[in-house]
């Protein structure tokens, strides 16, 4: 062998992947050992390889996998043109996001019925975006270990004078049922004006097994409970005389635990994913904090869409970001500018054992004295339901395009509960569109009492053969940017710089709202608005 | 996010991970999941390498087996999926820089700094980019085509069939550009030690 055909070679001696075949190999070796010059110019090579190789390296989080099938699943949703190919991702994967889209269509619902100040603070979008981005990734760490970690936590309901704002407190809470399904439930907080009180979360969890237990109280009184003892899961449910039970439940075969134990147990669960949905410019860098043990922290404020011309809104989220862990310590939401929730971790210690058997804990549902103020309502939120059941659920007459728009796929309609007027539905009709242009149809029993208000200060655009009169307002653009937002996590894109946003006046005397994201043309407006018919008429393409 | 101990130096240099997926691209969302597994840190550390923030790397990544599952049906006749990856991972990497550049969107280099330093994940990132900014000081004094080479082998642990594919180059060019850019790295390595004695 000649000592440029070694050299031409080396590559490959350094290289195991592109290593040559045996006998290759011990030809470059047998010349190696022949020529000291070669075998220095091979060893030159190895330490300049050395010097550029980094001794670390990045890798995916734990979570990316999931979030790359959501998204891949709500892809797949537009034309629809593979059916269910991705249909058992949905039931796992793509739950979060859709949590997220329900969590913001709720602060949607709110936002959209009180006014007041102008929010301050400096806009700093991405820093405290990525503050915030990496608190909530600072939650993962606490879900791993050899051992048992017990998170104790406060919700602190606030005194509001405003009935209104005390009936109306609540938080997202996920529940994992024997199937492996996480349902999102809404836990209730309301409270009489001036009143205020403590429900007191705590949760088990070990890395290991995957074993975890979730329980939440009130003045002693248990008014959630859910577990996974590695073989069995635990759920508090109504016995068929409505008295609330504490349920085992074998897992199937197809169960599996928590994939991301943090954004099903954090602080933030269930709305982790919402980071994605706000747009950047909604979140704000409020400063320093000291918390109450005297360590300091980062404030973000999570701002929802603004109206473009009116009274602003003022309902947000504070996030407090501890400086020496970097996790959320503190989260509070605010309406009206008055704190409503405090969500306050309140320990965090690592324990060797924990009883995953929730079934003692049953004696402490019922109790003795008055009930507790909160509750939880199962399934917030229901996605993929179809027209027929909508109509059956809707305690309203629905309303359905008769065709889909012409440059989107089908309806995708996901069940949810007006928070504002519980236990009624609402309904979220999503037509996604490949180039981006959805449109969102939102039915809610609160929205038929309260938005005929907003009707009377609008302006009337067009008035349908079929009875549907369409108001365009000030609050058009905002009310579009919310809708949308609420749609964004499964919609899969970005909000539009300039949506546009309706509300319907049916002649069943109902109001829905309309949003699009884009431009609408008069034409385009006109035949959408056509096509409405009542959901009960509605026949399937 | 998580850091993992880096490659040691062996005897015989350094041995990179078996290739990672033979064959096109899958077709079904079973196989597809495989390719995610194979293939996420890899592109999550290729568009880190670009961007510098592993906040939008992640992101990039996503999007990239977004992209690919979506154009499956005219990829299942393309045999090297992990050049196809590489390539479009390499152009979104450039449309984020693209945008990142407009004035309204510049980050606050001090504040993502200090919440860098507050967290775990902050630090790694943190460790992360300093040693690429080590390694890119190095190669910044090699010729492009020789680092570029380096870059998608070293840092990407791409093998070098795949980089004659992602750049439209012959196998012998490659490990031609790679050999020479390794002989240069250790002269550089030579001077930096003569300096120091």
């Amino acid at each position: 062998m000649k000592c440029s055909d070694f050299r031409e070679n080396c590559p490959e001696l350094l290289d195991n992947e592109d290593a040559p075949g045996e006998n290759r190999r011990t030809e470059l070796q047998s010349h190696r050992l022949s020529c000291p010059e070669c075998a220095r110019y091979l060893d030159g090579l190895t330490r300049g390889l050395a010097s550029i190789r980094p001794c670390v390296r990045v890798s995916a989080s734990p979570g990316f996998k999931e979030v790359v099938m959501a998204k891949i699943a709500a892809s797949e949703g537009v034309g629809a043109a593979r059916p269910n190919v991705v249909g058992r991702f949905l039931a796992r994967a793509r739950r979060p996001a859709l949590a997220a889209g329900i969590a913001a269509a709720v602060i949607v619902t709110v936002s959209l019925l009180w006014n007041s100040a102008s929010p301050g603070g400096k806009p700093q979008k991405a820093s405290a975006f990525s503050i915030l981005s990496q608190a909530f990734a600072a939650e993962e760490p606490l879900f791993t270990g050899d051992s048992v970690v017990n998170i104790v936590a406060e919700i602190a309901v606030k005194a509001v004078s405003d009935p209104n704002l005390a009936r109306l407190r609540f938080l997202p809470i996920l529940v994992m049922d024997a199937s492996g399904k996480t349902r999102f439930n809404q836990l209730s907080l309301p409270a009489q004006p001036g009143e205020e009180y403590i429900v007191r979360e705590e949760i088990w969890y070990e890395p290991l097994t995957a074993r975890f237990a979730h329980v939440l109280t009130q003045s002693g009184r248990l008014i959630f409970a859910n577990s996974y003892d590695g073989a069995a899961v635990y759920a508090v449910e109504n016995d068929p005389q409505g008295v609330a039970r504490i349920v085992k439940r074998d897992v199937g075969t197809d169960f599996q635990p928590p994939k991301n134990p943090a954004s099903f147990l954090g602080i933030a669960a269930g709305q982790t994913e919402t980071l994605d949905i706000f747009n950047k410019d909604l979140v704000f860098d409020a400063g320093k904090c000291t918390f109450s043990d005297g360590s300091e922290g980062q404030v973000v404020k999570v701002a929802t869409p603004q109206p473009s011309s009116g009274p602003s809104q003022d309902t947000y989220f504070l996030f407090r970001v501890r400086t020496t862990d970097g996790a959320i310590a503190e989260m509070e939401w605010f309406a009206q500018g008055q704190s409503m929730l405090l969500v306050r971790r309140a320990g965090l210690e690592r324990v060797t054992t924990a009883s995953w058997d929730l079934s003692e804990f049953e004696p402490r549902l019922a109790g003795s004295g008055e009930a507790p103020k909160s509750s939880v309502t199962a399934d917030m939120m229901i996605p993929n339901v179809s027209v027929q059941w909508m109509t059956s659920k809707a305690d309203f007459k629905t309303y359905v395009f008769s065709s889909a728009p012409s440059w989107t796929g089908k309806p995708q309609i996901t069940e949810i509960l007006d928070v504002v007027a519980p236990p009624h539905r609402a309904f979220m009709i999503l037509y996604v569109a490949k180039n981006g242009k959805h449109v969102v149809f939102v039915q809610s029993h609160s929205y038929n009492t309260m938005l005929g208000d907003l009707v009377q200060s609008g302006t009337l655009i067009y008035t349908s053969p079929n009875g549907c009169r369409v108001w365009g307002s000030d609050k058009g653009k905002f009310l579009a940017q919310t809708l949308l937002g609420a749609a964004r996590a499964m919609a899969n894109g970005t909000l539009a710089g300039e949506p546009v946003g309706y509300i319907i006046e049916t002649p069943a005397g109902t109001f829905p709202a309309l949003a699009v994201n884009g431009t609408l043309s008069d034409d385009e407006l006109r035949a959408l608005v056509d096509s409405l018919i009542p959901a009960e008429e509605y026949k399937d393409e | 996010m998580a850091i993992t101990e880096g490659c040691r130096l062996r005897r015989a240099g350094p041995a990179s991970a078996p290739a990672p997926w033979q064959g096109g691209c899958p077709q079904s969302i079973e196989d597809f999941s495989r390719l995610v597994d194979a293939f996420k840190d890899r592109m999550v550390r290729h568009a880190f390498r670009k961007l510098g923030d592993l906040h939008l790397a992640e992101d990039v990544a996503q999007e990239v087996f977004v992209r690919t599952f979506m154009a499956r049906d005219r990829l299942a006749n393309v045999m090297n999926v992990s050049a196809y990856l590489y390539r479009v991972a390499s152009n979104l990497c450039t449309d984020s820089m693209r945008r990142r550049r407009k004035p309204d969107e510049d980050t606050d280099d001090a504040i993502l700094a200090a919440a860098a330093a507050k967290n775990p994940s902050g630090r790694e990132a943190a460790i992360a980019s300093e040693e690429l900014a080590r390694v890119e000081a190095i190669l910044r004094r090699i010729p492009e085509e020789q680092a570029e080479v380096i870059r998608l082998h070293v840092l990407d642990e791409l093998a070098f069939t795949d980089i004659a594919a992602v750049t439209n180059s012959a196998l012998s060019t490659v490990k031609s550009r790679f050999r020479y850019g390794l002989e240069k790295a250790r002269e550089m390595m030579g001077k930096g030690q003569e300096v120091q004695q």
